[in-house]
């Protein structure tokens, strides 16, 4: 009798083990909607970069990384976006998965005072496509973690997919109310680069440009050269760190300030999600090239 | 210093002033200049004749093709060809078109090929596939 009731204790055990939810902790507010679509109700995920933060600017806490020690996995943009990855590794035995070094990448020129070279760019999130494959290797890896539940993983990810396609046909369609000759795309952030290549614009990032610049200054003057000749309608901003150069920027090139773009993952409320995002960008582009 | 500074003073201050009139003519605006203020009106794009054919693999219920978010051609129960000209800019960087088909209920696999014959009078061609409806953008060439 003892037996049999250790026997079904044991077994009860088990069962409450393999209810709990996974743990996920997310480094980027794109992975974060990720794992939650293809989770469901089978993950508990922290996004520890919020919507609406710089994560080039984020650096994880301790209470961030009490979370990691107790995370079944975590995902990271990476792309060498997240230089705070050996802390995580340190605290945690759980898998740490860069989910963007699985992505095809391309070269970015990154600025280091005086000097320059090229290295990768991790703003991969801004092609669809590298969303839908980004969700493919999130549910590889939680299915990985819980084979057990392969089918829900898989049917979340075929329908949070089959949400990109449309949210891919409604860019492609609206993209393409812009001639091809009008894509140029002059920002004062290089983040762009995936979304240029995947719906055939020109990126002119407005290089070095920072809250220090003054009107008028050398730099400055080589920009507006630039953008003259270009022959560009519009110039955008991630936010408006300098308004009073982008100022003298968009009048001297005969331009005008067309927006600020979400450029380093999904924005505050209410833009807080992949298709917000898509949908404020792609909208503030068109409308002020056309 | 030979000679009075007054003088010379004097011998300066006409030569001064019979250099004024030039001076004044010449700093003068040109009368028949126009000062253009803010950006010029850009020149609409230029426009070419372009040719085109639908070929379908099974009868269509409709098509419409849209260039720049405008209808440029519509048609219900479409023939297996048909042919339909555009006049619309070609620049170098290419055209798209917004083709959007629907076919009967229950087709499966249907396909729509689109060819353009642009400006200089290269062909280019472009299939879209569907069950019962495509709705894709196509970029030429």
């Amino acid at each position: 009798m003892k037996r049999i009731a250790t026997f079904i204790l044991l077994l009860l055990c088990a069962a409450h083990v393999h209810a709990a939810k996974l743990r996920v902790s997310s480094f980027s507010s794109v992975l974060t909607e990720v794992a939650t679509e293809v989770g469901g109700d089978l993950v508990e995920v922290t996004g520890h970069v919020k919507p609406g933060t710089d994560p080039h600017e984020f650096e994880p806490r301790a209470a961030d990384l009490k979370a990691v020690s107790s995370a079944d996995i975590v995902l990271l943009s990476a792309k060498h976006l997240e230089g705070y990855v050996g802390k995580l590794r340190d605290v945690t035995q759980a898998a740490v998965v860069e989910v963007g070094a699985k992505l095809p990448s391309l070269k970015l020129t990154v600025q280091h005072g005086d000097h320059a070279h090229d290295g990768e760019d991790p703003h991969w999130w801004h092609s669809v496509k590298n969303i839908q494959r980004a969700s493919r290797y999130v549910r590889d890896e939680l299915t990985k973690l819980r084979p057990e539940s392969k089918a829900a993983f898989a049917a979340n990810c075929d329908r949070y997919v089959a949400k990109l396609d449309t949210l891919q046909r409604w860019v492609q369609a609206k993209v393409a109310e812009l001639p091809r000759d009008q894509r140029k795309l002059v920002t004062n952030h290089d983040a762009f680069g995936y979304f240029a290549k995947e719906y055939g614009f020109t990126v002119m990032p407005i290089a070095g440009l920072s809250k220090n610049d003054q009107p008028g200054s050398k730099k400055v003057a080589e920009i507006i050269g630039q953008i003259k000749k270009a022959g560009v309608k519009a110039v955008f901003s991630e936010d408006v760190a300098n308004p009073k150069v982008i100022q003298e920027v968009t009048r001297e090139a005969g331009a005008k300030f067309g927006g600020e773009l979400l450029s380093d993952g999904l924005g505050a409320k209410p833009r807080d999600s992949v298709e917000a995002m898509f949908r404020h960008n792609v909208t503030t582009i068109v409308e002020a090239l056309k | 210093m030979r000679g009075s500074p007054v003088l010379r003073a004097l011998l300066v201050f006409v030569a001064l002033f019979a250099l004024a009139p030039l001076l004044w003519r010449i700093t003068q605006p040109d009368a028949s200049a126009r000062v253009v203020s803010g950006k010029p009106t850009p020149e609409p794009a230029k426009k070419s004749a372009v040719e085109g054919r639908l070929n379908f693999s099974t009868a269509a219920s409709r098509v419409t093709i849209q260039h720049l978010g405008k209808d440029v051609w519509s048609k219900a129960s479409p023939a297996a060809e048909e042919n339909f000209a555009l006049e619309i800019p070609w620049p170098k960087e290419g055209v798209e078109l917004h083709v959007v088909a629907a076919w009967p209920d229950g087709t499966r696999s249907a396909a729509m090929r689109v060819r353009l014959t642009s400006p200089d009078g290269d062909g280019h061609e472009r299939t879209v596939w569907g069950d019962a409806a495509a709705d894709e953008v196509l970029t030429f060439p």
